[in-house]
C-alpha cells in the first residue's frame, strides 16, 4: 500500500493577520488624511469665511447706521418737524453708539488680515466726523441754527459720504477674501474626493488580496482533507481485506485441518465402540458425541468466519442461512424477504461486504435492540442491490458515537461502491439500509 | 334621576370649550357703526389704519361706555359725513347713540383715541389721533366733550399720528401725554406703489420717510409743553404704531416701550427726571430673532408667568410672527415661538392685542386681532389673506400658550380685517368683554360668558396725589399660585383705550389674602382678606370700598 506522506501544511492566519492589518492601515491612513483636511477646511472656514461674514455684517450694520445718519442729516436741514437742531442730538448719540459698537466688533473680527493703515484710516475718519458732530451741536445748543445746518451741509454731509464709501470698500475687499477662502475650500474637497477614490481601490485590492488568500488556503485544506480521508478509506479496506483472507484462511484450516482430524477420529472411535468390551463401549459413545460436537462447532465457526454458502449458493442463500442461524442463536425472529428469484448474482468479493454487514447489523440488534422480532430484507435488481435491516427497538440514541462496528459497515459499503444509511425510524426502532451497484461484470460466483 | 339623565346632566353642566364664550352682542347692543375709509381708489396710506376705539365711562354712572373713531372722505372726493360714535351704556346690554349730544359729532380723520382725565375733574377726557390735526376733547361733566386742542397747546401740529398713551412720565400728579407718529405723509406728496407694476396698491412705510413721536407735559393748568427734544424721545426715523409703558427696570418710574413699523423698536427707559434713555438694542427688543427690524404694530405688557415682571407682547407683518419679549437676567428675549405664539401668529398681520385673563383661571392670556392691509393679497400671496381670523391664546399656568379663538365663539372667531383692540366689563358680570374695530368694516362687541365657574376682583383706582386715575399704579395680589400684578395703563393695543379698572382672574377663591397697591406718588396701600366677585374702588390712602359687579 502506497501511503502519500505529506509535509505539514502551513497555517494561513499570518497572511490573513497581515491582509487585515493591510486594510486597517489603508483605512487608518486615509480617515486620518480626512480628518485633517476637515480641520483644515474647519480652521479655512471659521477663521476666514465666518469671520469674514461677521465682520461684513458688522459693516453692514456700519452702512446701514450712515445711512441712518444721512436721513438725520436729510431731516435736519429740511426741519420739516420744527424742531431745532439740538433736538437731534439724542438720535445721532444713538446712531453714534451704534456705529461705535459696529466698527469696534468689525475691526475685532478683521484683526491682522486688515492692513493697520486701513483700520487707522476709517477710525480717524469716524473721529473726524463726530468732532465734527460735537461742533454742529454746541453751535445747535447756542442757538446758531444757521452755522450749524451749514457745517451739516458742507462737513458732515461729505464726510458721511466718505465714510460711505470707505465702508463699501472694506466690504467688497471681505468679498474677495470670502471668494478666495472658497476656492481653498473648493481645492480641499477636490483633495477629498482624489483620495477618496485611492482609498477605494486600495480597499478593494485588499479585500481582493485577502479574499484569494482565503479561497487559496481554504482549497489546500480540502485538498488535504480529501487526500487524508482518501488514504484512511485505503487503510480501512486493507484492513478489511487483510480480516477477510484472515478469516479465510482460519476457516479453511478449521475446516480442512481440524475438521479432517476429528472426522478421523470420530471414524475411529466408532470402530473402538464396536471392539471395546461391553462395559466400555458406553464411554466410547460418549467420546465420540463429544467429538461430533466439536466438529459441529468447528464448522459453524468455519462457516461464520468464511461462509462456504456464500461461496457456492450465492448472497441470498447465505443471507437466508444466516437468518436461520442468527434466529437460532439469538432466539430473535426475523421476518426475512429474500429477493426474487432469478435475479443476478453477486461476485463472491462483493457479497461478503453485504453479508458481513447484515452480520453486523442482526448483532447490533441483539446487542443493542432488545426486541424478539426484526425485518431483513434483500431486493436485488439487474443494476443494484438493496439490504434493508429494521427493528423496533430503542432505536440510535442522541449522544451515540460511532464506534468501529458502524465505521466498519461504512467502509464495506463504500468499498463495493455503496452507501448506507443507519436512522431511527418511526415511531421507534433503527433502520439500517445498504444501498449498491452490481458492477455489469457480476453474476458468475467466484470461489474463494 | 336614571343614570342616563345623570350622565346627560353632568354633560349639560361640563363646562364648554375653554371655559368661556364671546358672544357676538353687535347687533342687539345696537353698536351700528361702519368705518369710513375714505377710500376712492387713490390707496392712500391712511385708509388702511384705523379705526381705534374705547371703553370708558364718560357719563361716570359706573356703566362702561363706547367710542368708536372713524375716518372721513377725503378733501374733494366726500359722499358722505363720518365721525367718532360715542355710545351710553343703557345698563341693559344696549346702548344709545349720544355723539351729537356729546359734542363728538365732528368730522375728522381719526385713527386711534386716549382716555384718562388729564385734569383730574373726575371725568375721562379724549385724545383723538388723527391724519392731519389730533384732537383734546376736555369732559365737561354735563355728559359732552369740548375741543381745547388748541388751548391746550396742542393745535397748529400736522401729523399722521397713531396711538397714544396718557402716563404721569415726571409723577407730580398729571398725566402726560405721549403721541405715536407714523411716516410723513400727505395725500398731495403720495407717491405710487404697486405689487403687480400696474395697478396702484396700498404703500408699505418704506416708501415714506419717518417722523418723531411727541411727548407732551401736562403743566396741570390744563395746557400742554411739547418736551419731545428735551425728554430725550425725538427721533425723526421711527415709524411709530403702538405705545405702551412698564416699569421694566423696576425702579418705580413708568418706561416706555414703541412698536415701530419697518424700523426698531424703542424702550425709552426713564432717567427719573423727565428725560428718558433709549435701550431697545441693549435689551433685546429692537429687533426679531433674524436681527431684522419687524413691523410693529399694537403693544401691551403683562405678567404673564406671574413673576412680578412684564413681558411685551408686540404684533407684527404677515411672515413675521408676533413677537414675546420676556424679561432675562440679561434684558428680554423673544419667545414667541417657544411659547406656543409663534407659529399660529406667523401667517396672521396683527394689530391690536391685548393681555387679559379671559378665562379668569388667575394666568394672564394674550388676544390679537388681525387683518391684512391689501385687499388684494390673496392674488398675491398664497396662504395670506385680507380678513383675518383673531387669535386668543389660553395660557396654561406655566407660560405656555394654546390658540383657543376657533373654540371661543363662531362669530369672533370668523374673519375680520381686524385693527383696534379695546377690553372692558360692559355687563359688569366680573369679566373682560372685547370690542374691536374692523378696516372700512363694522366694530364688533363680544360680551364675554364665562361657563367654568371662575370668579374674579376688580379695582378701580382713585389717586390723590397721584393722578386721579391711577395711571402708572401698580397693583399686586398675593394668594395660591403665586403673585398677580397689573399696571394701569392709559394706552396700549393699537389705536385703542380699555377701561382703566384692573381685573384680576381668581379662579374659585372667594376671598383674597393680600392686596397691594403701588400709587404713582410713591405711597403704597395695602389690604387684606377682600372678598372676591366685587369690584374695589380704592382712594389712594383709603379703606377700598366694595361694590357689586351688578
Amino acid at each position: 500500500m502506497a501511503v502519500l506522506v505529506h509535509g505539514r501544511l502551513s497555517s494561513p492566519t499570518g497572511r490573513l493577520l497581515a491582509g487585515v492589518l493591510f486594510t486597517l492601515l489603508v483605512i487608518g491612513a486615509y480617515a486620518g488624511y480626512t480628518l485633517q483636511s476637515v480641520r483644515r477646511m474647519r480652521q479655512v472656514q471659521t477663521d476666514i469665511i465666518d469671520q469674514n461674514r461677521k465682520a461684513s455684517l458688522q459693516l453692514i450694520r456700519i452702512q446701514s447706521d450712515l445711512n441712518a445718519l444721512a436721513l438725520a442729516m436729510r431731516d435736519m436741514l429740511d426741519n420739516l418737524d420744527g424742531y431745532p437742531l439740538s433736538a437731534w442730538a439724542g438720535q445721532l448719540d444713538r446712531i453714534r453708539d451704534n456705529l461705535d459698537d459696529a466698527i469696534r466688533r468689525e475691526s475685532e473680527l478683521a484683526g491682522s488680515r486688515r492692513d493697520p493703515q486701513q483700520t487707522t484710516y476709517l477710525l480717524s475718519s469716524f473721529s473726524q466726523f463726530w468732532s465734527a458732530v460735537e461742533h454742529m451741536n454746541k453751535l445747535a445748543q447756542r442757538g446758531e441754527e444757521k452755522a450749524a445746518r451749514d457745517l451739516v451741509r458742507q462737513s458732515l454731509l461729505p464726510r458721511q459720504e466718505s465714510l460711505s464709501a470707505l465702508t463699501a470698500r472694506l466690504l467688497v475687499m471681505n468679498n474677495e477674501s470670502e471668494e478666495r477662502a472658497a476656492a481653498e475650500i473648493r481645492e480641499i474637497y477636490n483633495g477629498i474626493e482624489n483620495n477618496a477614490y485611492l482609498f477605494l481601490v486600495l480597499s478593494l485590492a485588499s479585500v481582493v488580496g485577502v479574499g484569494f488568500a482565503i479561497i487559496r488556503s481554504n482549497r489546500a485544506l480540502f485538498d488535504r482533507v480529501s487526500e487524508l480521508s482518501d488514504q484512511r478509506r485505503e487503510l480501512a479496506q486493507e484492513l478489511i481485506s487483510t480480516q477477510e483472507s484472515t478469516f479465510r484462511a482460519v476457516s479453511r484450516d478449521l475446516h480442512d485441518e481440524f475438521g479432517q482430524i476429528l472426522t478421523a477420529v470420530g471414524a475411529m472411535l466408532k470402530r473402538a465402540g464396536r471392539l471395546a468390551p461391553s462395559d466400555f463401549q458406553e464411554q466410547v459413545r460418549e467420546a465420540n458425541e463429544v467429538v461430533q460436537e466439536s466438529l459441529e462447532k468447528i464448522r459453524g465457526l468455519s462457516q461464520s468466519l468464511q461462509p462456504v454458502i456464500l461461496d457456492e449458493q450465492g448472497l441470498a442463500a447465505a443471507v437466508q442461512w444466516y437468518v436461520s442461524v442468527f434466529e437460532r442463536q439469538t432466539g430473535i425472529t426475523i421476518d426475512y424477504q429474500p429477493p426474487a428469484v432469478d435475479t443476478p448474482e453477486m461476485a463472491t468479493s462483493a457479497a461478503i461486504h453485504v453479508f458481513r454487514i447484515l452480520q453486523e447489523a442482526l448483532n447490533n440488534i441483539a446487542r443493542h435492540a432488545r426486541v424478539t422480532q426484526a425485518r431483513v430484507r434483500l431486493t436485488i435488481t439487474p443494476e443494484t442491490l438493496r439490504l434493508e435491516v429494521v427493528d423496533a427497538g430503542g432505536g440510535i440514541p442522541l449522544s451515540y458515537k460511532a464506534g468501529i462496528g458502524l465505521a466498519g459497515m461504512r467502509e464495506r459499503a463504500a468499498l463495493i461502491g455503496g452507501s448506507l444509511e443507519i436512522g431511527n425510524v418511526n415511531p421507534n426502532g433503527t433502520r439500517v439500509v445498504l444501498t449498491a451497484p452490481i458492477p455489469e461484470t457480476s453474476g458468475g460466483q467466484e470461489n474463494g | 334621576m336614571t343614570r342616563r339623565d345623570l350622565l346627560l346632566s353632568a354633560v349639560a353642566a361640563a363646562p364648554a370649550g375653554p371655559g368661556f364664550q364671546l358672544a357676538d352682542v353687535t347687533g342687539p347692543a345696537g353698536l351700528a357703526f361702519r368705518h369710513n375709509t375714505g377710500a376712492f381708489g387713490a390707496k392712500y396710506l391712511p385708509e388702511t389704519m384705523g379705526p381705534g376705539c374705547a371703553f370708558l365711562d364718560y357719563d361716570n354712572d359706573g356703566w362702561l361706555d363706547i367710542l368708536l373713531v372713524n375716518g372721513q372722505d377725503w378733501p374733494g372726493h366726500q359722499r358722505q359725513r363720518s365721525t367718532p360714535r360715542l355710545y351710553r351704556n343703557n345698563r341693559n346690554g344696549t346702548f344709545s347713540d349720544v355723539t351729537k349730544a356729546a359734542g363728538l359729532d365732528v368730522e375728522m380723520y381719526g385713527l386711534g383715541v386716549a382716555v384718562a382725565d388729564f385734569d383730574n375733574d373726575g371725568f375721562p377726557d379724549l385724545y383723538i389721533t388723527c391724519v392731519g390735526q389730533n384732537r383734546l376733547f376736555r369732559n365737561n361733566g354735563k355728559g359732552a366733550f369740548i375741543d381745547v386742542t388748541a388751548a391746550a397747546g396742542l393745535g397748529n401740529r400736522q401729523s399722521f399720528s397713531t396711538s397714544a398713551m396718557w402716563v404721569d412720565i415726571d409723577r407730580d400728579g398729571h398725566l402726560d401725554l405721549f403721541v405715536c407718529n407714523y411716516v410723513r405723509w400727505a395725500a398731495a406728496q403720495d407717491v405710487f406703489c404697486s405689487l403687480d407694476g400696474k395697478a396702484k396698491s396700498y404703500c408699505t412705510p418704506e416708501a415714506f420717510r419717518g417722523t418723531t413721536c411727541w411727548l407732551f407735559r401736562n403743566r396741570g393748568n390744563g395746557t400742554f409743553e411739547d418736551i419731545t427734544a428735551r425728554s430725550g424721545l425725538f427721533d425723526a426715523s421711527s415709524k411709530s404704531l403702538g405705545v405702551t409703558m412698564l416699569d421694566f427696570d423696576q425702579d418705580g418710574w413708568p418706561d416706555l416701550f414703541v412698536a415701530n413699523d419697518t424700523q426698531p423698536n424703542k424702550l425709552y427707559r426713564s432717567n427719573h427726571d423727565g428725560t428718558f434713555r433709549e435701550s431697545a438694542v441693549r435689551s433685546g427688543v429692537a429687533f426679531g430673532d433674524d436681527g431684522r427690524a419687524r413691523a410693529g404694530m399694537g403693544v401691551d405688557a403683562g405678567d404673564f408667568r406671574r413673576t412680578g415682571r412684564e413681558s411685551i407682547a408686540v404684533t407684527n407683518f404677515d411672515n413675521e410672527m408676533m413677537g414675546l419679549f420676556e424679561p432675562g437676567e440679561n434684558g428680554f428675549a423673544d419667545r414667541a415661538a417657544a411659547s406656543g405664539v409663534g407659529a399660529p401668529t406667523r401667517t396672521r398681520l396683527g394689530f391690536g392685542c391685548l393681555f387679559l385673563d379671559a378665562d379668569l383661571d388667575g394666568h394672564l392670556d394674550l388676544l390679537a386681532v388681525n387683518g391684512h392691509i391689501d385687499d388684494t393679497v390673496r392674488n398675491l400671496n398664497k396662504g395670506i389673506v385680507h380678513a383675518q381670523s383673531p387669535n386668543l391664546f389660553l395660557n396654561n399656568g406655566a407660560g405656555q400658550f394654546r390658540d383657543v379663538a376657533s373654540e371661543a365663539g363662531r362669530e369672533f372667531f370668523a374673519p375680520k380685517v381686524g385693527r383696534g383692540l379695546a377690553l372692558g366689563d360692559f355687563d359688569r358680570d366680573g369679566d373682560l368683554d372685547v370690542l374691536i374695530t374692523t378696516n372700512g368694516g363694522p366694530a364688533y362687541l363680544f360680551r364675554n360668558d364665562v361657563n367654568n365657574g371662575n370668579q374674579s376682583i376688580r379695582f378701580r383706582l382713585e389717586g390723590r396725589k397721584s393722578n386721579r386715575d391711577g395711571i402708572g399704579a401698580v397693583i399686586r395680589l398675593f394668594g395660591p399660585g403665586g403673585p398677580q400684578m397689573r399696571m394701569i395703563r392709559g394706552g396700549s393695543s393699537y389705536l385703542s383705550s380699555s377701561s382703566l379698572a384692573a381685573t384680576f382672574g381668581v379662579g374659585k377663591l372667594t376671598v383674597a389674602e393680600r392686596v397691594v397697591v403701588y400709587w404713582p406718588s410713591g405711597r403704597v396701600d395695602e389690604f387684606k382678606n377682600l372678598p372676591t366677585a366685587r369690584t374695589y374702588h380704592c382712594v389712594e390712602g383709603e379703606a377700598p370700598r366694595a361694590l357689586p359687579y351688578r
